[in-house]
């Protein structure tokens, strides 16, 4: 699955293309992409995940086709 | 009318303005906010770049737009919010609401004001002779948009 990162987290060499068994939810690739990184704030309480452009909590489920972001707490305006 | 923009280039307020009075002749009152770069750091050397999540970006704002518009009377909004690097004083987004009677516009461009600060995909990163700085939001701002949905 591929993943899209911003702010912060694409200074952190995150995994952009990411091998798992599919449905998982948020929380579980949460984990799995903080050990492949070995470091376990990689992804922090902090962050955010957007699947399909909106923002999901940890136990929604990623399929096949879905588009998943993690990103940091936003700052616009 | 709705009307979002995600650019690099800068916008004049001027025609903006004129564009949205121009939808209806029944409109009363525009409100417009501008948001700007304030200082990035004293010596006056220093920028702020701007990333944002395109798609999501135009998609979560639109959506705000539209529920301002059922909460007040609204008969049109636009919001144009720059990316990419910008300096010290440039424009960073307008906000402009447009309504038969004042007190719905100030109301709705708070509202969607409020939301950008917190909501919104983008990201800002401050850069000066210290090196990057990525910004983290505040708890006025969280504050701020809380307000609305207390």
């Amino acid at each position: 699955m591929k993943i899209l990162y911003f702010g912060a987290l694409k200074e952190k060499n995150p995994i952009y293309d990411f091998a798992s068994e599919l449905p998982l939810t948020v929380g579980q690739l949460r984990l799995k992409l903080n050990q492949q990184t070995s470091d376990i704030d990689f992804l922090d309480a902090k962050t955010l995940c957007a699947v399909n452009q909106e923002i999901v909590k940890d136990n929604i489920t990623i399929n096949a086709d879905d588009e998943v972001a993690f990103f940091p707490p936003m700052t616009g305006g | 009318m709705v009307k979002v923009r995600i650019q690099t280039e800068d916008f004049n307020i001027n025609t903006e303005v004129e564009k949205i009075k121009n939808h209806s002749n029944t409109i009363g009152a525009v409100v417009s906010f501008v948001g700007c770069v304030r200082e990035v750091c004293a010596s006056g050397q220093g920028d702020l770049t701007l990333e944002h999540y395109p798609k999501m970006t135009e998609k979560v704002i639109t959506d705000i737009i539209k529920q301002a518009h059922q909460k007040w009377q609204i008969q049109a909004t636009t919001v144009i919010h720059r990316v990419g690097k910008l300096a010290t004083s440039d424009n960073i987004v307008l906000v402009i609401c447009a309504s038969k009677h004042r007190q719905d516009a100030f109301l709705a461009c708070e509202f969607v004001m409020d939301f950008l600060k917190t909501n919104a995909p983008f990201w800002k990163k401050e850069t000066n002779q210290q090196g990057n700085h990525w910004l983290e939001t505040n708890k006025t701002d969280q504050q701020a948009h809380n307000k609305w949905h207390d």
